[in-house]
């Protein structure tokens, strides 16, 4: 009998919250992906019906293209730079050097500052100026004569994006850094006994006993690496505004919804970046709840 | 231009037309050659009459009529002897204002027994049968308005009344009194009002309706004889007469503006009247700065722009052949004249400027102190939003909330504003709360489309046609720009601020070192920009893409021309066009000039490359002037402007301008903002201080600086076209595909795909079908 007013009393303690979490995430959801199959333009609703015309349209939409494109790119060299850099930076914290503490510190700072003032800093640093007006990293590359490194950063054509995943990197390096040095830490000092004793060297170790034991820990700074840059904004506004070859889906959505009012496209931008995350979270949530429950 | 001027100047011309085509085959007769209408007036002593003069004398010249106006100088005498020099002359119509009603019967007679159609005007000639037609203003209704006036003023019993009147040869000055007395004494007889200056009107005060022999013995004791120094003799004898309780706060009724103000100056040196109401009549200059200064309380405004057009009206119907409107008639003692009165205005120190000033009556100029007196009774609350929150715009938003709370000091003014993301914040919470339907009561915005597209579609802003209408606002902005900010005739918002779009900024330093002129057309500008490349310098400095539409929609006007760019945004110009793709090879090929890093540069920072020497030319909408001052650098000198090549002769303008909500929660209050908003005052607080010119054409050209005093004489003569990237010409969700459409071309540099784009973009969001 106590067992089920318990039940009672703390279903009705936590009502308020699964109420607004009903209402402000999965409703608004719901209205967002009714909006994105209407052809409503312009300040006021018009929820006809048009089916998936504002999906197909985005999909022959060389804008959304661009998109596509310089998310794909973004991605694959955020994530990969971003675990490599992480990976081997706790490999070396975790060689018990003199100031790891400070180090830790140094890199995992980046992570506690906004997207933003990332932004701001390196839009500075990545100023494309030449000749005299030159400054930033480019000045600081002929300064030193390293002439050939000097480049156009963001304004490169084509790969500009290339140059946002740099500053993406800089600040999320250091909270991969985090996760893999917890990883290395929690593996136990006589696994690389044994393996030492067998005769292994060095990298072998690495190949086959740590990474193995941190493919979770890969995983999952795959999962959270990947699903912050898909949904990246403010880094590029901070850069470089809002410029067609820096463009990805959310400034897009941004930009149709409320600087051209069309709502029913930008709800649609935002239930293709919802499902694009989705397909990366939803297994990895699926997985961790398992595995949590099997403890 | 007001609707009275519009009356008269229409009147004038139905004259002409009618004239014309009575004239038929025998027009080569044109009654130029004789004269055909004779004119006396009473005095040339009084402003009023040869006010008169001109207006007639311009009226009937231009209409073609050979015009004599003689002064009779109030005597009756002199007033026959110019009837008759009229005659002689062979005169088909007469205009008369008698001096004295029952003497100028005789020359009325004289004339009819000439065959000339006698015109009374706007006094009555009396005791004859030789009057054809009566041309008044209705004089009962003066005198009730001025009699309304002191009942409307007054409280409690007991307030001593002074009761004056006009000529009694005048039959006009029995009807202001008979109008006047019949409001007045049943308050009166209720003890309200106690009169204080005639004893014949004491005896008479129980009797509703007087006899004009009971108005005569009346008049007779407070005759001002429509002369100052009787009235004033006559004020001042009064106050003599009478004790100092008999005084305090005092009601007078002075039949017209000239003796109100003699009577008034009588009643102010009197130290025991503390206060004192008095009535008018006219309008005259002199009286409307007396109710500006609070010296006289009301006067009623009869339009003599109306009664003269009226009379040229029966006139030239005469002359033709046929008779003018008749509604009323008027008794002379022999017969009833047929008239059609005019109507009268009541107006005192609140209504004065709406009803003297705006209507054209008087001009503003005249007059000082216009603003106290324009103080008005509105009241409530009105919340104004908007995006100016910083440097220039928002100083340049609280003087004008200054001027505001000046005149409209019982409404409590709400500065809303939404800071962040040059207004894209801003909008986005007013779309949500526009959504919510819970509107400020004005918004700022772009005028033009960006306004028009969003905000009428959705039937969120009134249409402002009456409010243009009533402040005069239509003559005091350039023709060619209403057009822009309408949408099927009706005006959707009030521009307080302009900007020009296509300014070329130059560096005159680096264009004398390289032997540059400053170029008038695009292929001097190309020319221009290759000797200066040759010579290692950046011909052309860019910033990031917005800059980049910014130069797009210049280029396209530079290439296409007023007529053809306008073209453009209302669909008669074809996208697809070998001139737009003309415009868009240009466009490409001025792109080739610039700067390497645009990309990453805000305006300000191409605009810098120019001032510094580090480029030579930069298209920038003249904002830039007020950046380069704050860089401390000085026009001509460090910098010089010229419209962008291809353009002279062309204003591309954006402004900013503010709507009425439907649905405002105080419409009262938003229609205040917006007069000041579009008020010679408002406007001249803000701009000077944003850094702008005003709307309006009539701002003071002093309190603006050397740059913005040239585009004020551009703004003033040039043709006026809208700017894209400033939200004038293309709403949002056209703007929009415009952009994503340059922003590919930038990238692929290829001209048919772009052309193409727009094209699409023209008919997806566009008029284009």
């Amino acid at each position: 009998m106590f067992k089920n007013k318990d039940r009672y009393l703390s279903l009705i303690l936590v009502m308020p919250s699964i109420a607004a979490v009903f209402i402000f995430i999965y409703v608004f959801i719901g209205w967002s992906v009714r909006v994105s199959l209407s052809k409503w333009k312009g300040l006021t609703p018009d929820y006809t019906w048009v089916g998936l015309d504002n999906y197909l349209q985005l999909f022959a939409d060389p804008r959304f293209h661009v998109d596509i494109r310089n998310t794909i790119t973004f991605t694959l060299i955020f994530v990969v730079g971003s675990i490599v850099l992480g990976f081997l930076l706790a490999v070396l914290l975790d060689q018990g050097l003199k100031g790891e503490a400070f180090f830790r510190t140094l890199f995992l700072f980046p992570m506690a500052i906004s997207f933003i003032v990332t932004g701001v800093v390196w839009r500075w640093l990545m100023n494309p100026a030449e000749g005299s007006r030159m400054s930033g990293l480019n000045l600081l590359f002929s300064y030193i004569n390293f002439d050939f490194l000097v480049n156009r950063w963001h304004t490169t054509p084509n790969w500009g994006i290339a140059a946002i995943a740099l500053a993406a990197i800089w600040q999320m390096s250091g909270y991969t850094m985090a996760l893999y040095l917890a990883g290395l830490r929690s593996i136990p000092q006589e696994l690389r006994e044994a393996a030492q004793i067998d005769g292994a060297s060095e990298f072998q170790i690495y190949r086959h006993i740590v990474l193995p034991i941190l493919t979770p820990v890969t995983l999952s700074a795959l999962i959270i690496l990947g699903h912050i840059s898909l949904k990246v904004f403010d880094l590029i506004i901070a850069i470089a505004g809002k410029q067609l070859p820096l463009d990805v889906p959310a400034i897009y959505m941004w930009q149709s919804t409320f600087d051209g009012l069309f709502y029913g496209r930008g709800a649609a931008i935002g239930t293709l970046l919802l499902i694009s995350v989705a397909v990366l979270i939803i297994p990895y949530m699926r997985y961790t709840l398992k595995s949590e429950s099997q403890l | 231009m007001s609707k009275k001027m519009l009356y008269s100047l229409m009147t004038v011309l139905i004259a002409v037309m009618m004239i014309l085509s009575a004239c038929g085959p025998q027009a080569t007769e044109a009654p130029a050659s004789t004269l055909a209408v004779g004119i006396v007036l009473p005095t040339k002593d009084e402003p009023r009459w040869i006010q008169d003069e001109t207006r007639f004398k311009d009226a009937l010249t231009a209409a073609g009529y050979d015009v004599q106006i003689l002064f009779s100088q109030g005597d009756s005498a002199k007033e026959k002897a110019n009837v008759e020099a009229l005659i002689s002359q062979g005169i088909k119509v007469l205009i008369i204002c008698p001096q004295d009603g029952t003497a100028a019967a005789a020359a009325a007679e004289e004339a009819r027994a000439a065959g000339v159609k006698v015109i009374s005007y706007d006094r009555l000639i009396r005791d004859t049968e030789a009057v054809d037609y009566y041309v008044t203003f209705d004089s009962l209704a003066v005198g009730a308005a001025q009699a309304q006036y002191l009942v409307d003023k007054a409280t409690g019993t007991g307030n001593p009344l002074y009761l004056y009147a006009g000529a009694a040869s005048d039959n006009n000055a029995f009807l202001f009194f008979e109008g006047a007395w019949n409001v007045l004494q049943p308050k009166i007889a209720d003890g309200t009002f106690v009169i204080k200056n005639s004893s014949e009107a004491v005896a008479l005060q129980e009797k509703a309706t007087l006899t004009r022999d009971e108005m005569g013995q009346i008049i007779g004791q407070i005759t001002t004889n429509w002369d100052f120094n009787t009235a004033k003799t006559l004020a001042e004898s009064n106050l003599t007469a009478t004790t100092a309780a008999d005084k305090g706060d005092v009601f007078i009724l002075a039949p017209n503006d000239g003796t109100a103000r003699a009577i008034a100056d009588a009643f102010a040196a009197d130290k025991d009247v503390t206060s004192y109401i008095v009535t008018g009549q006219d309008a005259e200059e002199a009286s409307v700065q007396y109710i500006i200064d609070g010296k006289q309380s009301m006067t009623v405004l009869k339009d003599v722009r109306t009664l003269v057009a009226d009379a040229i009206s029966a006139a030239v119907a005469y002359l033709e052949g046929s008779t003018p409107p008749q509604t009323n008639t008027y008794n002379n003692g022999k017969i009833d004249v047929p008239a059609k009165p005019s109507e009268v205005i009541s107006v005192d120190k609140a209504n004065v400027k709406e009803a003297v000033i705006d209507s054209g009556y008087w001009p503003a100029s005249d007059f000082t102190g216009l603003e106290e007196g324009a103080v008005s009774p509105v009241s409530g609350q009105v919340e104004v939003f908007s995006w100016w929150t910083g440097g220039g715009e928002a100083a340049g938003l609280e003087a004008m909330i200054g001027v505001f709370s000046e005149q409209y000091p019982d409404v409590e003014f709400i500065n809303a504003t939404v800071a962040g993301g040059a207004g894209t914040n801003a909008r986005a919470v007013l779309a949500t709360r526009l959504q919510a339907g819970d509107p400020p009561d004005s918004w700022q915005g772009h005028a033009g489309q960006e306004l028009i597209g969003t905000y009428v579609a959705g039937a969120q802003i009134e249409p402002l046609n009456d409010l243009y209408e009533a402040e005069g606002w239509l003559d005091v902005m350039p023709e060619t720009l209403i057009p822009l900010i309408s949408q099927d005739d009706n005006i959707y918002s009030v521009p307080v601020n302009i900007h020009r779009a296509n300014v070329l900024w130059y560096n005159p330093a680096v264009l004398e070192a390289n032997g540059v002129e400053v170029p008038a057309t695009i292929d001097e500008w190309f020319a221009a920009m290759d000797t200066l490349k040759a010579a290692g310098v950046t011909p052309l400095a860019l910033g990031e893409q917005w800059t980049k539409m910014h130069l797009l929609e210049t280029v396209l006007l530079g290439t296409l021309g007023a007529d053809a760019y306008n073209g453009l945004w209302d669909g008669s110009t074809d996208w697809g066009s070998a001139e737009v793709k003309t415009g868009l090879d240009n466009y490409k090929k001025a792109l080739t000039y610039a700067n390497s890093d645009s990309a990453s540069l805000s305006w300000q920072d191409a605009s810098q490359l120019v001032v510094n020497g580090d480029a030579a030319f930069n298209v920038m909408g003249d904002w830039a002037e007020g950046y380069f001052r704050e860089l401390g650098k000085a026009p001509n000198t460090d910098y010089g402007w010229a419209p962008v090549p291809g353009t002279v002769g062309v204003f591309q303008f954006l402004s900013d301008s503010f709507v009425l909500a439907v649905g405002a929660p105080d419409p009262e209050g938003a229609t205040a903002w917006l007069k000041i908003a579009g008020s010679k005052e408002g406007q001249e607080a803000f701009n000077p201080v944003k850094g702008s010119i005003c709307a309006r054409t009539d701002c003071d050209k002093t309190l603006f600086g050397e740059y913005l005093q040239s585009a004020m004489d551009d703004w003033a003569s040039n043709t006026v076209v809208g700017s894209l990237t400033h939200g004038v010409v293309a709403n949002d969700s056209w703007k929009t595909e415009i952009d994503t459409a340059l922003g590919l071309f930038i990238a692929d540099q290829n001209v048919d795909t772009f052309q193409s784009a727009l094209v699409a973009a023209c008919a997806s969001s566009g008029p284009c079908k």
